[in-house]
């Protein structure tokens, strides 16, 4: 077992070495390692001149109750700030520059066909996974490098904390690798020719914006995407980081919540790695064979699982979560969910035709409804849990679970049938595509529509919407099972 | 080419493998015995509706060519690729040299060279690049790597175009580095998708001499097309796909004999008028005549033999023979024939 998994270790490492060696030649490398100490100069001049700029005129900052900040001219100073630059362009360099460079290789790949010429050599699938994550960004992580040793160097003189720099550069690597096998599992997912150009900047653009809402606010969700429990981790250490970045209201609501700041960094670990573990799975699965769909249903529903908990867990963040967070997470949700099942099909029939393997088909319904259940027992769980812990605000808490909660989340759950029956079924025209998400759309709406009358403490609309919500998915499975009598007959048929 | 087929003969030779052959599957003896590739009701379906190759059995044996032809979308690729094992068939087996390629894969990858009809390169590498890329992916070492590349760019004329950016190349450079790299490991079994599309003729015929200088060194081909002429004098087998389903699969020149029965030749003379006589007296073995530019059409039944009686007949007329030629070669005839009995 063990030499297995070294042998598998050592293949994986060649392909990466083969896939580095062809972005990136030999006779490359003394190139990037001199434009790479540029680049750790350039930070540290531009430090500098911010340190000189800012204490020569007495700049400080200072925030309620809290000491105030001043800018001093100091080598330590100077190499704080650097740090700081420092961690921004890694920052924009892991999460984005990365994943965007994997998914246009990757699309490219497809495009040309050199896809399945990599495919027809005995490499293993995960192996040309890792060499597209790791080997083809090869110039990039050789630039970046001189950066990670300055941020590196920082932590081993004293300057930032020694714990906050391994635990910053430790994030940075999961949660490279971890965005990069976005970029690749959502640029393979797509039928063979189809987005694939367009996917690379679609998903470089969304993990920016990600990345930059996280860096800056939502301290609650900042483990969702690295960025997010940098800035926490960096939150709770460095006095240069909070005071310069942060307006002092910001850092004011953000310090009254400790704990969020400690527990994001090992949380974001924890996300990132699991999430990135499914995401090999799928895109490996995808890679070993283009005819299967990039997800299988376990994997889905574990995906689903992992955003359910990363949705639901922050509830204590705010005073004011229960009611309108639970519209959020459950906003929130519904794309997930809808984004999951399009994954597990390689195209809009096939989720129909498998309603041919009767056997398997109530066993992974009975898991999807079982991964929602679960997914909305956790969310009443955590709401009863906040409502107990803060007291304060538990009539409010109280008001939000009995209904909302409660009839939403059923609501919610119940909308997966939608979802599986639309992606699933004959809806091939642009017309009927639309039409399914309208009909979500529409879906979405009244959920909504339930959830602010309820504010207004008047049952008759959320009983109308549960009803709906519950009417819908039902005729959706007559549907569905009507789609499986008419699947089923040519089967039996031939 | 005569280098490399001096070294491809050696196969069976542990020496000559290197050790990036060390993982196939079967010993000279095994490979003798049984077929280099074994298909057994391999079937393929997309979605679970559309059926790409239905059923279809056939071998192939070790040291020849086997030529897969049919129409566009008869499942010509969709058969190369089960075989590459880059997709899984929806039922049946495909074995390569007794592995089967569904189940071990890797394996199967290890000992066949699969090339595209696009033949799938890398624009912005030069071609030592590329080569050296998929040496490394094949796990050849970085010594044996650099003399096998050495060894095949010289052996299809692009030694002075190694460090030229692949981009740059025309589509007959990108075929010859195509295969060239289908080779770098050595593999027991060729897989060829339309090897010949949009080549010039100057190519096609440079081709089809590099595929038949590897056949004398005993390497195994497939190779699908739908251009006949471009499989003339290069196929020992024939498989003939319609519509995912195998119409006609056995030995070209058995299917040759027993199709030439019935075949066409062009006949030049010098005197049309003493051989339009001849033809008229000829009989009912003659089943059709027409005159044309390049000469006279004629339809014979009665094999080689009423061919050699013809044109004594002709001789002793005095309508001076100057040009006997099939009409169409036998991998045509076949596929003509074949379709016939379809239409029939």
């Amino acid at each position: 077992m063990t030499n297995q998994i070294t042998s598998s270790l050592l293949a994986i490492a060649k392909t990466v070495g083969a896939f580095a060696n062809r972005a990136y030649p030999k006779t490359l490398r003394k190139t990037y390692l001199l434009y790479s100490l540029a680049l750790v100069l350039g930070v540290i001049a531009m430090a500098y001149w911010v340190v000189s700029s800012k204490s020569a005129h007495n700049e400080g900052v200072w925030a309620y109750g809290y000491e105030p900040f001043v800018w001093v001219l100091s080598v330590a100073m100077v190499l704080q700030v650097a740090d700081i630059f420092a961690m921004i362009v890694l920052s924009i360099g892991g999460f984005v520059a990365v994943p965007a460079i994997v998914a246009s290789v990757v699309a490219n790949e497809r495009k040309t066909g050199t896809m399945d010429q990599l495919r027809a050599t005995p490499t293993q699938a995960i192996g040309l996974l890792f060499g597209f994550v790791l080997g083809v960004p090869a110039r990039l992580y050789l630039l970046l490098s001189g950066l990670l040793a300055l941020h590196l160097f920082v932590g081993a003189i004293g300057v930032v904390s020694l714990s906050t720099v391994l635990l910053t550069t430790l994030i940075l690597l999961v949660g490279s690798i971890a965005t990069a096998l976005v970029g690749a599992a959502l640029t393979i997912a797509p039928e063979k020719g189809k987005g694939g150009s367009s996917t690379a900047p679609v998903v470089s653009a969304v993990l920016a914006l990600v990345c930059i809402v996280m860096a800056n606010d939502g301290i609650a969700w900042a483990f969702i995407h690295p960025a997010g429990a940098i800035n926490a981790a960096y939150l709770t250490d460095s006095a240069l980081w909070s005071h310069w970045l942060l307006d002092p209201w910001e850092l004011d609501s953000i310090l009254h919540h400790p704990g969020n700041l400690l527990q994001a960094p090992i949380l974001a670990l924890a996300f990132a790695a699991s999430g990135g573990a499914m995401l090999v799975l799928a895109a490996a699965r995808r890679i070993a064979n283009p005819d299967q769909p990039l997800l299988s249903p376990t994997a889905a529903l574990g995906l689903f699982a992992i955003a359910c908990f990363a949705l639901i867990f922050p509830f204590e963040s705010h005073e004011w979560v229960h009611a309108e967070v639970m519209v959020v997470c459950g906003l929130a949700l519904l794309p997930v969910m809808a984004l999951l099942l399009i994954g597990t099909q390689t195209s809009a029939r096939v989720w129909a035709l498998t309603l041919r393997q009767s056997g398997r088909v109530s066993a992974r319904w009975a898991l999807a409804f079982g991964m929602v259940g679960i997914a909305a027992g956790a969310m009443l769980i955590k709401t009863l849990t906040v409502s107990d812990v803060d007291y304060q605000y538990a009539e409010y808490a109280q008001m939000s679970i009995n209904w909302f909660s409660l009839g939403w989340l059923a609501a919610t759950a119940l909308s997966l049938p939608i979802f599986n029956h639309f992606a699933a079924g004959r809806y091939q025209q642009t017309s009927h595509r639309m039409g399914y998400w309208g009909v979500i759309c529409a879906h979405l709406l009244f959920q909504m529509f339930c959830i602010g009358y309820s504010h207004t403490k008047t049952g008759g609309p959320i009983a109308a919407g549960v009803l709906l919500a519950v009417a819908l998915p039902g005729i959706v499975l007559w549907r569905t099972y009507a789609l499986r009598l008419r699947t089923v007959q040519p089967a039996s048929a031939t | 080419m005569s280098d490399y087929a001096l070294r491809a003969s050696k196969d069976g030779d542990p020496e000559s493998n290197g050790p990036y052959r060390s993982s196939q599957g079967s010993t000279s003896e095994q490979a003798s015995s049984q077929p280099m590739v074994k298909c057994t009701k391999l079937a393929l379906t997309y979605d679970g509706l559309r059926q790409s190759v239905d059923r279809i059995s056939f071998t192939v044996k070790p040291g020849t060519i086997f030529a897969l032809i049919g129409p566009n979308g008869a499942g010509k690729t969709s058969t190369l690729r089960m075989l590459a094992a880059l997709v899984a068939p929806s039922s049946g087996t495909a074995e390569i040299d007794g592995i089967d390629a569904s189940k071990q894969p890797h394996s199967v990858r290890q000992l066949v060279g699969y090339l595209p009809d696009d033949f799938a390169l890398y624009e912005n590498v030069t071609a030592v690049e590329q080569l050296r890329f998929f040496a490394r992916l094949y796990g050849i070492e970085a010594s044996a790597a650099n003399s096998r590349i050495d060894e095949l760019l010289g052996e299809f004329d692009l030694s002075d175009q190694r460090e030229r950016p692949i981009g740059e190349f025309s589509r007959g450079m990108k075929q010859r580095l195509g295969l060239a790299k289908t080779l770098l490991h050595k593999p027991k079994l060729l897989l060829l998708d339309e090897p010949a599309s949009a080549l010039d003729p100057g190519s096609r015929a440079r081709l089809k001499e590099s595929l038949l200088q590897l056949k004398e060194a005993g390497q195994t081909i497939i190779i699908s097309s739908h251009i006949l002429p471009d499989l003339a004098g290069l196929a020992d087998t024939v498989g003939i796909l319609e519509r995912g389903k195998l119409v006609f699969s056995g030995p070209l020149d058995e299917a040759a004999v027993a199709l030439s029965g019935q075949m066409s030749y062009v006949i030049q003379t010098l005197a049309p008028a003493r051989a339009k006589a001849v033809f008229q007296a000829f009989g009912t073995r003659l089943l059709d005549v027409s005159e044309k530019s390049a000469g006279f059409e004629v339809s014979l039944d009665g094999g080689p033999e009423a061919v050699a009686e013809l044109i004594e007949k002709l001789a002793v007329a005095g309508a001076k023979v100057c040009h006997v030629a099939p009409k169409e070669s036998a991998i045509e005839a076949v596929y003509r024939m074949s379709a016939a009995e379809r239409v029939a």
